[in-house]
């Protein structure tokens, strides 16, 4: 009796073979895509760790244990070794490397140095000249010499160290981070630490021992980052109360940080996995419901004739079990190769990584089968316990299988209504509605639709639900693609920005716009004025915002909405006369009043290049002169004066201040620039423009500018839709320091702008350095370039070489790379990539089968429609338009919900067109396919078989 | 061994309205006879095989296998070892071929499967019929069908064998092999064969007929009807026979159809030659076999439907020479002129009965009200036979084209479809029917006589 199950499920499936092979191939499928998740999520996990600890500054992101002294008994130190082998073992494979050094020394020529000591030296240093250093003893002690200028060697022999060569640290873990010399001071090594902290001279110095460990990311990924972190602190503790005197230094936020990325990135996965067993039980349930009337048949046939029931129910078990287990089976096999594959893409997973956590898949096997089962035996008195058996533990199968992926998100509970059962159903009533419409019409058409209605049913399904995973999967890339796109823009508005440098102040020092924007052929440079200010907010508290001047083309550049409105005249008004040209004055002279001789006076000039400069006039007197030869270049434009204290009597001023002599004075008062000659020629000076007359002067250690007064009115600017909202009659009061402020008029309200921050003010640069001038010049020089190229990395690698080396270079697409290299966003990523292949093949292998299938199982209904007087073309033409019809339906439908789901769950502001034109592409693709597969349809010469 | 109904009732419910399928129906068959159950639809006779098979319980009254009473068997049980059953299709499984159907049905014996398989086997030779273990019972023949259901049904060693309508879709020769199986398997087992048709009589040992649930006559081979007396002494006075119906002339006349020298084989084996015959409007032609086997008559009808090649001849249908149209303007002469309702009604399933009539008008008497709305696949084989039939004398196409209408009705019923196709044919129509029933072979303008051509 055991084997009889075994016959009639072999006769079942011989007789449904597609169907069961499909079955079998969406399950081998859609566990490949899951065990590919399995895989990435493990090593995006590792990655994430990597990631924290790549960000971090050298020597951060290992392990250290310092003492704050240094260690002199070999009994001590032997046991702190040993001590720490032990307890270290849990954090790494490895053995912790050992380090000494100690404080600054300095040679007898005033060369400094630091002396230090490792165990093994040979295995850690890299020989550049010279030889490894040997013997180390109280009288003398070779070293070598790490770092420092080879040609200015120190020279240790008042210390009993003497140089034996020179070298580099192979071994990264040492000598990094707070045990690691200033940069460019030489750090002299010896081979053994005990001897060397043995040496008399060092006897008494402060010095450090070290033990470094790297971080073992294999060892926190098989904890766990939070266990992990637990074990840590209490090691730490442990520590502290063992030797007090030893301080751990470990990465600890960033692991914090990696651990709580990694439950974010698993908590998103686990969303898209159970999407993809949504997808997964859909169909089964879709393809059991098809065949649930056929299995009906078959047991009453067999009931008919006495067969027990145990025997039909162990059949309908193994029948259900045979597909799911061939396709978990031909997973199996191909999963070795998941691991290679993800090589392919830059994932490091082994087997054991795939198949972490394999009672969940269990589970789902479990849930699989019950459900198939349960949905077999729908509405069948006689089996109602199994359905009920079967439905109960599909139910408890599947809460567990949630409960092992830790489910807290509600959206698990939304995913099967708004994944599965929403789309079916939508696709039920559109179809249902179709087959009305029909009635009428043709009734080949109407019929071949209602007769085969639950495959239509299907193949709407299935394709509704491709599509909406397809949505999804592209929105998701083409959103991260967008976000990483506008976060990069945000940081580098055009293809590059110049930044201050740590070895440079202002960029334009080095080159004017023009000379960056000709480093490279069809390349523009924008000179960008950014500072802050503040407004009048509602009851009269400041609000802080970004003022940022640009040209009108760098404007409509990084937003070309905004095109027509730099363009326009109220923004970019021509740049007003500001100075008095110089050309080729040799000599500029001046003649004061009422300032007194303590007061400096500078010339500010713009070069012809676009740059700044400023140069000191001589003499104390009222009459003060300035040579511009070497000074200042010819044709440059004398923009302001600056008068300011004397540095000497500044610091005598303060000097006396710090120890509570208020005797220096500061200087006031009122004073003239009377007159100013190029040369010997008198220049005109419009105090109502330079405000040069009877200016009034008070120093506290800032200086005082005269310049043109601007001839603008109130530029217009663009602003955010908050600040917007502060405008009076259109006019915005920005305020500036003390009482000074400037009014702006309100242009354009945009909801962001590039590097703007959330509130902005963005003024056309001229404009704003004008209105500024008024109040501040030390505001209004230009500190950031952008630069937008045709060649990006060319001209990167430009700036990146001297003379301009000191400039902080920022490029759009390196960021962009950077940004899009965030394991996170790759890890989802490629999860969705694979889960749209998966859907993908899924809704083509169910849309693809559906014709054979209904050729195969419906041929007869073909058949009695064409005795009834239907032309056999008709008729295939009456399939292929229905079973377009059906692929059209669940694409608009997948479409649809796509959209929607992709626009509340991944972002509101994919348009979805390309995917939405992508999705269409591939139902084309699809429906050539059918074309072919039924081409043969209905071609047979006999027209009725037996 | 024997089996004993007694004084069975059989209440159900249909719409509301309580039905008395069974009225205290007495019967007793023993070891030896093959007993036939006839009578008219919707007197009991399907009932009473739901009851014998375990699929219903009696509401009144018990059945009794050598003394035991079913109703305390376990029915799955009682069909493996008490009770087997076939019907008009047999009880092939269509997913199994023949040696596995075989082998299952002794494996349910109690048998291993080596030695169900090897019985299969042996069964098969021993019925000369080895060439056909693989094939799958979708792929046989009626007849070979029905043979292998019966050899299934006796393979679990049944105490009973009741066969329902074994023989509705055979030809007298297919039909005369079953019903000799039958007979031969009255000698180990109690064989209950319900039918309609007359030719079963030949081979049973007892001939009983139900009317409105109970046994009304009983006969034996050539002897007189006996009215049964029941346990009170009422027996049933003799039920008046319906009246024939009157042909009425045709409106229309002239030749629809010729049929010229027909000849059809299946390579070496002819299967009719020589078939010629004209027909005009208003004319029933039947096509009768009643003097040979496997004459072919399913293969005339679908020659003239145009979904078959005959080998050699011509078919003209109003002036079009069907075998020389392509397959798409056969299609359209289909649409056209013909309408062919084969043996088996329609396949369709899932629309309903309004969506398949529409637009046609037609009335279908109790139907039309109240199951307008039910799926084709809730009908019943019979009341789809005539929904089809109605509807296609409703298209009113010049030709209509009938294989074996009446296999499945009564007297009564038989003679409602002959008033039908006299409307059809004072409508001006061509009938032509396939048929072994003496009414409507009685009520033929012309006979095509088929002969043995084996």
């Amino acid at each position: 009796m055991q084997t009889l199950p075994w016959l009639l499920v072999r006769a079942r499936l011989r007789k449904n073979l597609i169907r069961a092979l499909t079955t079998g191939a969406v399950v081998a499928l859609a566990i490949i895509s899951l065990l590919s998740m399995q895989g990435i999520s493990h090593s995006t996990r590792n990655s994430l760790v990597s990631y924290s600890l790549s960000k971090l500054p050298a020597g951060q992101e290992n392990l250290t244990i310092n003492s704050s002294q240094a260690i002199s008994s070999a009994v001590e130190s032997q046991a702190i070794d040993a001590y720490l082998r032990k307890n270290m073992q849990i954090f790494s494979k490895d053995t912790p490397t050992r380090e000494i050094i100690y404080r600054a020394l300095s040679d007898p020529h005033g060369t400094s140095f630091y002396f230090g000591a490792i165990e093994n030296i040979d295995n850690a240093i890299r020989l550049t000249t010279g030889r490894l250093p040997g013997f180390c003893t109280a009288a003398l002690c070779e070293v070598i010499q790490i770092g420092g200028d080879p040609k200015l060697a120190p020279r240790p022999e008042k210390y009993g160290l003497k140089i034996v060569g020179q070298g580099e640290i192979e071994n990264s873990l040492l000598y990094a981070g707070t045990m690691g010399p200033p940069r460019g001071t030489a750090l002299l090594l010896s081979s053994g630490i005990s001897s060397a902290s043995s040496l008399p001279k060092f006897a008494d110095s402060d010095g450090t021992s070290a033990w470094v460990e790297k971080i073992d990311v294999g060892r926190i990924t098989q904890l766990g980052a939070d266990p992990f972190i637990a074990r840590m602190v209490a090691f730490e503790d442990r520590l502290s109360i063992d030797y007090p005197h030893l301080v751990v230094t470990w990465p600890q936020d960033a692991l914090s940080n990696a651990s709580e990325q990694a439950v974010t990135f698993t908590e998103k996965l686990s969303l898209l996995k159970f999407a993809v067993v949504t997808l997964l039980l859909a169909f089964l349930a879709l393809i059991t419901f098809r065949q649930r009337k056929d299995h009906s048949q078959f047991r009453a046939s067999l009931s008919r004739i006495g067969t027990p029931k145990q025997t039909l129910a162990w059949e309908l078990f193994y029948e259900s079990a045979f597909p799911l287990f061939a396709g978990v089976l031909f997973a199996g096999v191909l999963s070795p190769l998941i691991p290679k594959m993800l090589a392919g893409i830059n994932y490091q997973t082994g087997l054991a990584d795939i198949y972490f956590g394999w009672p969940k898949y269990l589970l789902l096997f479990v849930v699989a089968q019950a459900l198939v089962v349960g949905l077999t035996l729908w509405r069948d008195q006689a089996w109602r316990g199994v359905q009920f058996i079967s439905l109960i533990s599909a139910l408890v199968s599947l809460v567990l299988y949630l409960q092992q992926n830790n489910v807290t998100n509600s959206r698990y509970f939304i995913i099967p209504f708004l994944y599965a059962a929403g789309p079916v159903l939508i696709c039920f009533l559109i179809l249902r509605y179709l087959v009305s419409f029909r009635r009428g019409r043709q009734k080949a058409i109407f019929i071949i639709f209602k007769e085969f209605f639950g495959l239509w049913q299907g193949v709407a399904s299935m394709i509704a639900l491709a599509s909406i995973m397809a949505m999804l999967a592209l929105g998701y890339g083409s959103g991260l693609s967008r976000q990483v796109a506008t976060q990069a823009q945000n940081e580098v508005p055009l293809d590059l920005s110049l930044l201050t440098g740590s070895n440079l102040i202002r960029p334009l020092d080095l080159a004017g716009s023009s000379d960056y924007a000709g480093l490279q052929p069809g390349s523009q440079a924008f000179p960008i004025l950014r500072t802050g200010t503040s407004i009048r907010g509602q009851n009269s508290v400041a609000e802080s915002l970004s003022l940022i001047g640009m040209p009108a083309q760098a404007l409509a550049l990084a937003d070309p909405k905004l095109e027509k409105f730099a363009r326009a005249q109220e923004f970019n008004k021509p740049n007003p006369q500001r100075g008095i040209p110089v050309g080729s004055t040799r000599e500029i002279s001046v003649t004061l009043s009422g300032i007194p001789p303590i007061i400096d006076l500078l010339g500010w000039f713009l070069t012809s290049r676009g740059t700044y400069q400023s140069a000191s006039f001589s003499g104390q007197s009222n009459q003060r002169s300035l040579s511009l030869q070497g000074a200042v270049p010819p044709e440059s434009e004398l923009v302001a004066f600056e008068f300011r204290e004397s540095s000497n009597y500044l610091s005598r001023r303060l000097h006396a201040i710090n120890e509570g002599n208020y005797s220096v004075p500061k200087v006031a008062g009122i004073g003239s620039l009377e007159k100013i000659l190029f040369d010997g020629t008198s220049q005109p000076l419009s105090p109502s423009v330079w405000r040069n007359q009877n200016f009034p002067f008070a120093f506290d250690g800032q200086s005082l500018y005269l310049q043109p007064k601007s001839e603008l009115g109130i530029p217009s600017v663009v602003t955010d839709e908050v600040t917007a909202k502060l405008a009076v009659n259109g006019v915005l009061t920005l305020l500036g320091n003390g009482n000074t402020y400037i009014q702006v008029k309100v242009g354009e309200v945009i909801p962001y702008f590039p590097s703007a921050g959330d509130r902005f003010v963005i003024m056309e640069l001229a404009a704003m350095q004008s209105k500024l001038s008024q109040s501040d010049l030390g505001t209004i020089d230009p500190i950031e370039v952008w630069i937008k190229t045709p060649t990006p990395e060319k001209l990167s690698q430009i700036l990146a070489a001297p003379p301009y080396e000191g400039l902080v270079v920022k490029s759009r697409t390196a960021l962009q790379y950077a940004l899009s290299l965030d394991p996170n966003n790759v890890g989802l990523l490629d999860s969705y990539r694979i889960a749209l292949i998966l859907a993908l093949l899924m809704a083509m292998l169910v849309a693809l089968a559906a014709l054979p299938l209904l050729y195969r199982e419906g041929r007869i209904v073909l058949f009695q429609l064409e005795v009834l007087g239907h032309q056999a073309i008709t008729l295939k033409h009456a399939v292929r338009f229905i079973w377009r019809t059906a692929l059209l339906v669940g694409m608009v439908v997948g479409i649809g919900l796509g959209v929607l789901i992709g626009r509340i769950f991944v972002s509101p502001s994919i348009p979805f067109v390309e995917e939405a034109t992508l999705v269409l592409l591939i139902y084309l693709i699809i429906a050539f396919f059918g074309a072919l597969l039924s081409h043969s349809f209905l071609k047979e010469e006999k027209l009725v078989g037996r | 061994m024997k089996i004993l109904m007694k004084d069975l009732f059989y209440i159900y419910e249909n719409s509301g309205e309580r039905v008395v399928a069974l009225r205290g129906l007495d019967l007793s068959v023993e070891l030896g006879e093959c007993l036939v159950i006839r009578g008219p639809n919707g007197s009991g006779k399907s009932t009473l095989v739901k009851l014998l098979t375990g699929y219903q319980m009696p509401t009144a009254g018990e059945i009794f296998i050598d003394g035991f009473s079913i109703s305390e068997i376990d029915p799955i049980r009682l069909r493996r070892d008490f009770v087997a059953s076939i019907d008009q299709r047999g009880n092939l499984i269509k997913e199994l071929n023949v040696l596995e159907n075989l082998t299952l049905a002794y494996s349910l014996s109690g048998r291993s499967n080596a030695a169900s398989s090897e019985s299969a086997a042996r069964t098969l030779a021993d019925h000369q019929i080895s060439h056909l273990s693989t094939q799958s019972p979708e792929n046989l023949s009626a007849g070979e069908r029905q043979y292998l259901s019966l050899l299934a049904a006796v393979a679990t060693d049944p105490k009973v064998l009741v066969a329902d309508e074994p023989s509705e879709e055979l030809d007298d020769e297919a039909a005369a092999t079953v019903y000799g199986l039958l007979q031969s398997l009255c000698s180990k087992t109690v064989v209950i064969l319900v039918t309609h048709d007359v030719r079963a009589d030949a081979y049973a040992s007892r001939t009983v007929r139900i009317r409105e649930g109970r046994i009304s006559e009983q006969w034996s081979p050539g002897q007189p009807e006996e009215s049964v007396v029941d346990e009170f002494g009422w027996k049933r006075v003799h039920e008046i026979p319906p009246s024939a119906p009157v042909k009425l002339s045709a409106s229309a006349s002239g030749l629809i159809l010729e049929v010229e020298n027909l000849q059809l084989a299946y390579g070496a084996k002819e299967i009719f030659s020589n078939i010629s015959f004209t027909g005009s409007a208003g004319e029933l032609i039947v096509l009768d076999s009643t003097g040979g086997a496997n004459s072919g008559k399913s293969s005339l009808l679908r020659i003239l439907a145009g979904i078959q090649d005959a080998t050699s001849g011509e078919v003209t249908i109003q002036g079009e020479e069907v075998g020389k149209l392509d397959r798409a303007s056969r299609a359209q002469l289909r649409g056209r002129s013909i309408s062919y309702l084969p043996q088996r009604a329609s396949v369709l399933e899932r629309i309903t009965l309004g969506e398949y009539l529409s637009p046609l008008k037609v009335d279908l008497g109790r139907l039309t009200t109240v199951r307008m709305n039910s799926p084709l696949g809730n009908f019943s084989g019979g009341e789809r036979a005539r929904i089809e039939l109605l509807k296609m004398i409703a298209e009113a196409k010049p030709i209509l084209l009938l294989d074996e209408p009446t296999s499945q009705l009564d007297e009564k019923r038989t003679l409602e479809v002959i008033d039908t196709l006299y409307a059809f044919l004072a409508a001006g129509g061509l009938a032509i029917v396939s048929t072994r029933n003496e009414h409507l072979l009685g009520a033929a303008d012309q006979r095509v006589i088929f002969g043995k051509f084996e």
